[in-house]
């Protein structure tokens, strides 16, 4: 299985399917055709949200295999993964209200974020592929904890950048 | 039921008619309606050329005495009885009125919609949108000469699922058959054709109305238009813009007004028309002359500017906030547009240019541009144009959620979800022998519940008793096109579906728009019952013709023989009861036709979509 996904393959193929099943394209039928194109058009959004996010479409792919990520009783992680969170973390915390160096270093530290974010989702990619259940598993969850940091850190940008 | 629909998506039932459909600016200081005609977007205007109608209403004791310009006209006269920017109290409580509009009388009531005290009884702002938009349907079904088959109407991008329904409510209480609640914003873009555009394009939408100011910043991101960030001053508009000028004269001449209402009158008067001519030339003559005073002066555009440069600072200081919110800089705006009368105004004009440092929109009249996007998109969903490949999708614009232990927000539908839009969550009972569980159903951001809107609460009843944990209850959340929320339940173990008791928290109940429209139905003069006759036996006609073309096509493919023979027994049933004169039975049979065949149309649609997705797994995008 693979969950990596041709994204101007899905775009084309959610707007095939909304241009028949929006709710728009009954509106001049009755209630219960309505109601039927509703709940069409509604999986379609569903399918989309998630085949259109990396992370989404990962923790889907490990469910089709019956391994629920987002309901996780396992606590348990990577020490150093959790070290080097607790230190952007910190770093996050700490950076100055405003001025150059507070940019400076915060640019640096989402640099840092994003490329550990690319390489989860390559790892998490390829050990789906070869059929390495338990190990996409631990991979999705560090990913979760990164993008976790990185709205963050997105929402840092935004109140220095105001 | 249009069955003939699933193949040729877009197209009525009869393709080759051409629909009336309007839309609706239904706006605080005024309204406005608009449709298509031989491919051109207009405004419809009133007998005496007038576009704009006031959104005023005023009653007396036998009812509504008048809307629009007369109305406004005899506010000052009659101000307890003249209801205006109706539009402001729409959807909200009883208390959120007191604690905003303290000024607005409110009548004693038991039920949960708040009433305006009027000497023809308590209104609700829904029976009063009603009479704006019933006012508009009745100029639009003059002018184009017969019935509307739909309208789209336009609402604020911050409205929330209790201001949309009361909007919906109001539309189906003037007789109106809304085919999608669009954002003002959207409808503005739309106007200027920029939702045809390939690109992606972040696009912000400048309304200085008559006594609203919003800004609204969208993206239209292949298809889909959502609402990044509105921010905006409900206090701010031209008419602030003539107050500024009124007080400009009473500086310069020394008058005073006092409690001279008539002499008020007149400054606002003589002020806006110098603000209108201001507009095209350098400077304006004012004056001022009545039984007691008299003066005259000249006032130039530079000392135009300078009087309501604090204004315009002020929808500036809005867009700023707006743009942080959206977490975008000025550069990445692709498009200014500009809506209302008072971005007329050159400095306005001017300084948006300024801030945002690009030509901003202004070929279409600013007053008109909203209601012109919504009739474009209102003459596409009404079947007009078939082959329009347009298709607007929208998103949910407030989280949708439910109380959690300790006042807590869960959010179920998420801000931005692309709509229409389903979840389901599933909940069980704390108690051994529950049979009843409450919901409280709230939309907004914030984590404490106590900080969300309160939408409704909901009880579920008539859960199988259990021991406590064992009851799974399925939840299910349905946003449709237009945004509005429907929740339906079913208790998992048992099948039994709990039923869903709805206590809008600040709307009319289902049951009391239908009596509504029943009661304004006896006041009216035509044969109602004549009426009603006739539609149901145009929709008994329609459906029957629908699903003799499907079940012609592919009944064998989709029925068991006992199916098709209990579709069939529905079938003529309904033909019977259309050539009888009870137009009840008519309905009835109809829907008994309807639940016969769900099933079937159900299976054609999902056929469909198994045709699309032939061949499609995930590992298909590899």
């Amino acid at each position: 299985m693979s969950c990596k996904v041709d994204q101007a393959a899905l775009r084309s193929k959610y707007m095939t399917l909304q241009r028949q099943f929006h709710p728009d394209r009954f509106a001049a039928a009755d209630d219960q055709h309505r109601r039927v194109a509703a709940q069409i058009a509604a999986r379609v959004n569903e399918a989309n949200q998630t085949l259109s996010n990396p992370l989404k479409c990962a923790e889907y792919c490990l469910l089709l295999v019956g391994v629920d990520v987002g309901n996780e009783s396992d606590t348990t992680m990577d020490p150093a993964f959790l070290m080097e969170q607790m230190e952007w973390r910190e770093s996050l915390e700490e950076l100055p209200a405003s001025g150059d160096n507070a940019a400076a270093e915060l640019a640096s530290l989402r640099t840092r974020i994003r490329s550990a974010i690319e390489v989860v989702a390559e790892e998490t990619a390829t050990r789906l592929d070869s059929g390495e259940h338990d190990a996409a598993r631990e991979l999705v969850r560090k990913w979760q904890f990164l993008v976790k940091i990185d709205k963050e850190a997105q929402s840092v940008f935004v109140r220095l950048d105001s | 039921m249009a069955l003939l629909q699933i193949s040729e998506p877009g197209q009525s039932t009869a393709p080759h008619q051409h629909r009336l459909a309007v839309g609706i600016d239904l706006g605080t200081t005024n309204s406005l309606v608009a449709t298509v005609r031989s491919g051109q977007a207009k405004t419809l205007q009133d007998a005496t050329g007038q576009s704009m109608l006031p959104s005023v209403v005023c009653y007396d004791r036998s009812g509504v005495q008048s809307v629009g310009v007369e109305a406004r006209d005899q506010a000052a006269r009659n101000p307890h009885n003249t209801i205006s920017s109706v539009k402001r109290l729409i959807g909200l409580s009883e208390a959120e009125i007191a604690a905003d509009y303290p000024f607005v009388r409110l009548e004693p009531t038991e039920d949960s919609v708040p009433r305006i005290r009027t000497e023809a009884g308590g209104k609700t702002a829904i029976e009063v949108s009603a009479q704006i938009l019933s006012t508009l349907r009745d100029r639009a079904e003059q002018s184009l000469g017969g019935e509307l088959s739909g309208v789209v109407i336009t609402v604020p991008a911050y409205f929330d699922d209790s201001q949309r329904q009361a909007t919906k409510d109001a539309a189906q209480l003037a007789g109106l058959k809304v085919l999608r609640l669009i954002n003002e914003p959207t409808a503005a873009a739309i106007a200027y054709g920029i939702d045809r555009q390939d690109s992606d394009t972040t696009i912000a939408v400048y309304d200085l109305g008559g006594g609203t100011f919003d800004i609204s910043l969208l993206k239209l991101e292949r298809g889909v238009f959502q609402v990044l960030a509105t921010a905006g001053d409900t206090a701010l508009g031209g008419d602030d813009l003539d107050a500024a000028i009124v007080r400009w004269i009473l500086d310069r001449s020394g008058l005073a007004v006092d409690d001279d209402a008539g002499l008020q009158r007149l400054l606002l008067d003589v002020a806006r028309e110098a603000k209108h001519q201001l507009s095209h030339s350098a400077s304006a003559p004012i004056s001022i002359e009545s039984d007691a005073v008299s003066w005259s002066g000249e006032l130039s555009r530079e000392q135009f500017d300078i009087l309501i440069t604090p204004l315009v600072e002020r929808t500036l200081h809005a867009c700023k906030g707006a743009l942080q919110d959206a977490a975008l800089s000025t550069a990445e705006i692709d498009e200014v547009v500009m809506v209302g009368g008072s971005t007329r105004v050159p400095m306005v004009r001017d300084k948006i240019s300024e801030y945002f440092g690009r030509e901003v929109l202004t070929s279409i009249d600013p007053d008109e541009v909203v209601a012109i996007g919504a009739a474009l998109q209102a003459d596409i969903l009404v079947g007009n144009k078939p082959d329009s490949d347009l298709l607007l999708l929208d998103v949910v614009p407030l989280s949708l959620g439910i109380e959690t232990m300790g006042g807590l927000t869960e959010h179920i539908i998420p801000r931005n979800t692309t709509i229409p839009a389903a979840r389901a969550q599933e909940f069980t009972t704390y108690k051994d022998g529950q049979t009843a569980m409450a919901l409280h159903v709230v939309q907004g951001e914030r984590d404490l519940v106590q900080d969300c809107r309160s939408l409704g609460r909901f009880e579920l009843r008539g859960i199988p008793p259990m021991v406590a944990g064992q009851a799974r209850i399925q939840v299910t959340f349905q946003v449709d096109a237009d945004g509005l929320l429907t929740v339906g339940a079913i208790e998992q173990t048992s099948g039994v579906a709990a039923e869903v008791h709805i206590k809008p928290s600040y709307g009319l109940s289902d049951g009391e728009i239908e009596s509504m429209i029943r009661d304004s139905m006896t006041h009216a003069e035509v044969d109602v019952q004549q009426r009603m006759l006739q539609e149901q036996r145009v929709e008994a006609d329609r459906t029957i013709e629908a699903l003799d073309a499907a079940m012609q096509k592919d009944a064998e493919q989709f029925l068991s023989g006992d199916e098709k023979a209990l579709i069939l027994s529905a079938r003529d049933q309904l033909l019977v009861a259309r050539d009888g004169a009870d137009s009840e039975h008519i309905k009835q049979s109809l829907r008994a036709l309807e639940s016969a065949s769900h099933e079937y149309v159900a299976r054609r649609m999902n056929a469909t979509v198994g045709d699309l997705m032939r061949g499609t797994t995930i590992g298909h995008y590899e």
